[in-house]
């Protein structure tokens, strides 16, 4: 039944499922969508991070203010990449849509990687607005030259964050608290990713859940970037790596727990 | 009995269950928990890692009870948001609204047992920092300390509760609510002492009853003078956020019944 839809039909409808069902889910699950929310959550609170992490990094004096600044900046696309996919399962789940989603014949990669998407896209403009941001409180230096290869350490972390969502999301198939785990890996992302502390500062254990965790590898990459050494093609590979083996557990995830709460009954189980 | 006696009393009685039956269903998320377990050793973890190698004096007490106090924030935010649109998900917003007991009454509990809950992250703050940063666990004045803290969680209960008053409103508030953990940190002093903000600021820390909660704990356990003029201010801005959110309350439900939106998510 998965993905008979795709084997009957051509190519246009699987662009359409990808692209237009992809941004319309999106639209739909987000009560954030609205201005009056979009502003406050994608913009507002990244915004507020930045400035008391640079604030907090300016009173500490251990490192130069951008060094919080960049760091914060990458962190800030973590709202729409871990939050947008985890509620595009979460959210079918609370409108009581998810059995009917499920039950279409159409492909769940294409599905699912649709609605990711639309995150990936505004969590890269969070994450630019913020640097941005970082140019006008914490004097940022962003060399036009290196520009190109800022964009592409970006928007390996905004994948890479995103494809980290959608494995929350799949989780979310089997608990209702799905947002609740979004939220707690972006605080622990705060700690081991390199965000605020640099990785040798932490205990071995914590570099180590460090470096397995989305985002790290990207925000290295960006502060090669900036800072004008080598190095930086290497680190955006691995990031670029690690979204790829997310994605890959994140669709097995999803497939094995549809399945299985096919069996017990349980999608719609609040 | 009089009247005002009864009152009172069934008040209380309400409060109390309400604030009980709320902390029975936040323990019944083991997510929750997990979440609660946590994030303030995170936060405690991130506070001692920013501040190695600092040449600021802050002692690690200090800087526990701060990381502490950014967790209990933390907690009562999330959770007193959450509350008023998890009842409107389960349907019970409506009926709740309708009964004769006030919508402020049946608030405050949910505001009270996320901020109770906000103790443990303290708690628990203090006990990581002991263990793994070496903090002494040394608390100049452990009666003074018991109020302020008391004094603290009731005032971030009742902030987190003027915030939540708009989602009676505004099912999308919690989104607004959300922006508000970065700067009350700012404005409470937790890590960064509120006299290195810019002076117009500093005005607005003034009126922030945790900012007096925040001084109240720090000097309780440093054995700074002036906890209990902290307190006395901690507590009037608590009854003043009280009064306030009680008019918004009723505000807020009268235009939500009359727009017939109260249900709607």
């Amino acid at each position: 039944m998965v993905g008979t839809l795709q084997r009957n039909v051509g190519a246009s409808v699987t662009l359409r499922l990808f692209f237009a069902a992809g941004w319309r889910s999106h639209m739909a699950l987000f009560r954030w969508m609205r201005p009056s929310a979009f502003f406050p959550t994608v913009i507002g609170v990244p915004t507020v991070q930045l400035i008391w992490f640079v604030y907090l990094g300016h009173y500490v004096g251990t490192h130069p203010v951008a060094y919080y600044a960049v760091g914060n900046a990458l962190h800030a696309c973590a709202i729409a990449g871990l939050f947008a996919p985890a509620m595009s399962i979460q959210g079918e789940r609370f409108s009581g849509t998810l059995t009917a989603v499920l039950a279409t014949p159409a492909r769940r990669s294409v599905m699912f990687l649709g609605r990711v998407v639309p995150a990936v896209l505004i969590g890269f403009l969070t994450s630019v607005v913020m640097l941005a941001l970082g140019v006008v409180v914490a004097d940022v230096e962003l060399p036009w030259a290196r520009l190109p290869q800022l964009v592409g350490a970006v928007l390996v972390t905004t994948a890479s964050c995103c494809a980290f969502g959608l494995l929350i999301g799949a989780i979310g198939l089997r608990t209702r608290e799905a947002i609740l785990i979004a939220n707690l890996t972006s605080y622990l992302m705060l700690l081991v990713c390199g965000v605020n502390v640099p990785l040798e500062s932490l205990p071995d254990w914590l570099q180590v859940v460090g470096r397995l965790m989305p985002m790290t590898h990207g925000i290295q990459a960006a502060r090669e970037v900036l800072a004008g050494t080598t190095g930086a093609g290497g680190l955006m590979l691995l990031e670029f790596l690690k979204a790829l083996v997310y994605l890959g557990i994140a669709l097995v995830v999803l497939r094995v727990l549809e399945q299985n709460s096919r069996r017990h009954a349980v999608l719609d189980e609040m | 009995m009089n009247v005002l006696t009864r009152r009172v009393a069934s008040s209380t009685l309400v409060i109390s269950r309400g604030w009980l039956l709320e902390l029975r269903q936040l323990m019944r998320s083991r997510l929750y928990l997990v979440t609660a377990v946590i994030l303030p050793l995170v936060f405690a973890s991130l506070a001692h890692y920013m501040f190695a190698g600092s040449h600021r004096t802050e002692g690690p007490l200090v800087i526990a009870l701060s990381a502490g106090l950014m967790g209990m924030w933390s907690t009562t935010l999330m959770g007193s948001g959450s509350a008023i649109n998890r009842l409107r998900f389960m349907q019970v917003l409506e009926p709740l609204v309708a009964c004769p007991t006030s919508t402020f009454l049946f608030s405050v509990p949910f505001a009270l047992a996320t901020a109770s809950m906000g103790i443990y992250s303290l708690g628990a703050t203090l006990v990581w920092s002991t263990l793994f940063f070496g903090m002494p666990v040394e608390l100049a004045s452990p009666l003074l300390f018991a109020v302020a803290l008391l004094v603290t969680v009731v005032s971030l209960a009742l902030l987190g509760l003027l915030l939540a008053s708009a989602f009676i409103l505004y099912p999308t508030a919690q989104s607004l609510a959300n922006f508000f953990e970065y700067p009350i940190w700012m404005l409470s002093g937790v890590l960064v002492p509120v006299s290195s903000l810019p002076e117009p600021v500093r005005y607005l820390a003034d009126v922030l009853a945790p900012s007096w909660g925040v001084k109240a704990i720090m000097r309780s356990a440093t054995g700074e003078g002036g906890t209990l003029p902290a307190v006395l201010a901690c507590s009037l801005l608590s009854v003043l956020y009280a009064l306030i959110t009680l008019i918004l309350l009723r505000r807020f439900e009268w235009l939500a019944r009359s727009s017939g939106t109260l249900a709607l998510q």
